[in-house]
């Protein structure tokens, strides 16, 4: 009987402090804990704390700086991070910003120019539209989808003829975005 | 052959031919819209919505359906009246008034699901002049039909609006919150 007790504490024991060490009971980091994460040398580290700054503090504006600064960052997914978490929090962005972020639509990979146009349609950067527009032709399916969605939304009634053509491509998911663009446009005052 | 290796074939086969029939169905020409059109009227619901949803992926700028959608958005299956309305919303459908009082009576449900799907039908239509009807759902008890209410006014409201959704930037859940903010930022870059 005294084996038996004894081997339910140690267990009670062992679970207690794994359910301590687990992430679940661990505290949240502070904004300010997340922004000094931005400074990491560990990409995985830095996306994170971008990904958690969106989540838990989508109206605080503190880490704008530092975000901007990473959109030239050397690691791809960081940078492709930094431009996508400016864009869900409508951050107010420069000429600079808005440069290194059209930069990104050049980029040989496609996962980062889709990331390029998801943020543009977050900024207010009507401007970018002429950067946006040679994506129509694009010979990625999903990189025309999300250029249609992002001229939808920065563009005005003279984008409609580009997006026109579209109305007949193969692709029914691009036709979709093309008209749904088309609709959006034509309803802006 | 031993028995063990007879099932190990059969298992094999078994595989392949999954392979080339899941092969077949991706590869399968698009139903015809006529024939799309004609399930509209089937008396099985499945048959009506899976129908509808191939109307909107293949055939979305057809005109051709759309009188036959807009009798089902009073069927009495809330299933098929409710995917009609998206359908609708989806095409950008040029709808009447009493076409649009019925995707109207969807926001009058007691189940949520049809309110939302009410609210994601009117997103899709020219329909500015409903705004006042949705600003009510921005105090609604349940928060998704909240959030579809910020969307739905995200695009059909203008500057008048911001004032209403305001109040939800200080809402305790983050994703309604963020919805809030969404179509307020949307609103203030209308011109």
């Amino acid at each position: 009987m005294k084996t038996i007790c004894k081997r339910s504490f140690i267990g009670m024991l062992a679970v207690a402090l794994f359910a301590l060490a687990s992430p679940v009971s661990a505290a949240e980091k502070t904004e300010d804990q997340l922004i000094a994460d931005l400074d990491s040398p560990r990409a995985e580290v830095v996306t994170a704390a971008m990904l958690k700054l969106e989540k838990n503090h989508p109206t605080s504006t503190k880490a704008f700086p530092k975000l901007k600064s990473l959109l030239t960052d050397a690691r791809q997914p960081v940078r492709r991070k930094a431009a996508r978490v400016l864009g869900v929090l409508h951050a107010d962005v420069n000429d600079t910003d808005i440069k290194a972020i059209t930069a990104m639509l050049k980029a040989a990979d496609v996962q980062e120019v889709m990331d390029a146009l998801k943020s543009l349609r977050g900024l207010k950067a009507p401007q970018t539209v002429p950067d946006i527009l040679p994506l129509l032709k694009s010979s990625t399916p999903n990189v025309i989808r999300d250029a249609c969605r992002t001229l939808a939304v920065l563009g005005n009634k003279d984008t409609i003829p580009s997006l026109e053509a579209l109305l007949n491509h193969p692709n029914a998911a691009v036709k979709k975005d093309a008209q749904d663009a088309i609709f959006a446009l034509k309803n802006k005052p | 052959m031993s028995e063990h290796g007879k099932k190990s074939v059969g298992a094999v086969v078994a595989l392949l031919a999954v392979f080339v029939a899941s092969v077949l169905i991706a590869r399968a020409e698009p139903p015809s819209e006529e024939k799309l059109i004609k399930d509209l009227k089937e008396p099985l619901h499945t048959t009506v919505v899976s129908a509808l949803s191939n109307l909107e992926v293949y055939y979305p700028n057809s005109p051709n359906s759309l009188p036959a959608i807009k009798k089902l958005l009073t069927d009495k299956r809330p299933r098929i009246r409710r995917k009609a309305a998206r359908v609708l919303g989806a095409m950008h459908a040029d709808l009447d008034p009493a076409a649009l009082k019925d995707v109207c009576n969807l926001l009058k449900a007691s189940d949520p699901n049809e309110v939302q799907d009410g609210l994601q039908a009117l997103r899709g239509l020219k329909v500015p002049h409903l705004v006042p009807e949705i600003i009510p759902f921005l105090q609604h008890p349940n928060e998704w039909v909240v959030r579809d209410a910020c969307r739905t006014l995200g695009v059909l409201g203008n500057k008048d609006t911001i004032p209403s959704l305001e109040p939800l930037l200080n809402h305790p859940n983050a994703a309604v919150k963020k919805d809030a903010q969404d179509a307020v930022f949307k609103l203030k870059n209308k011109s």
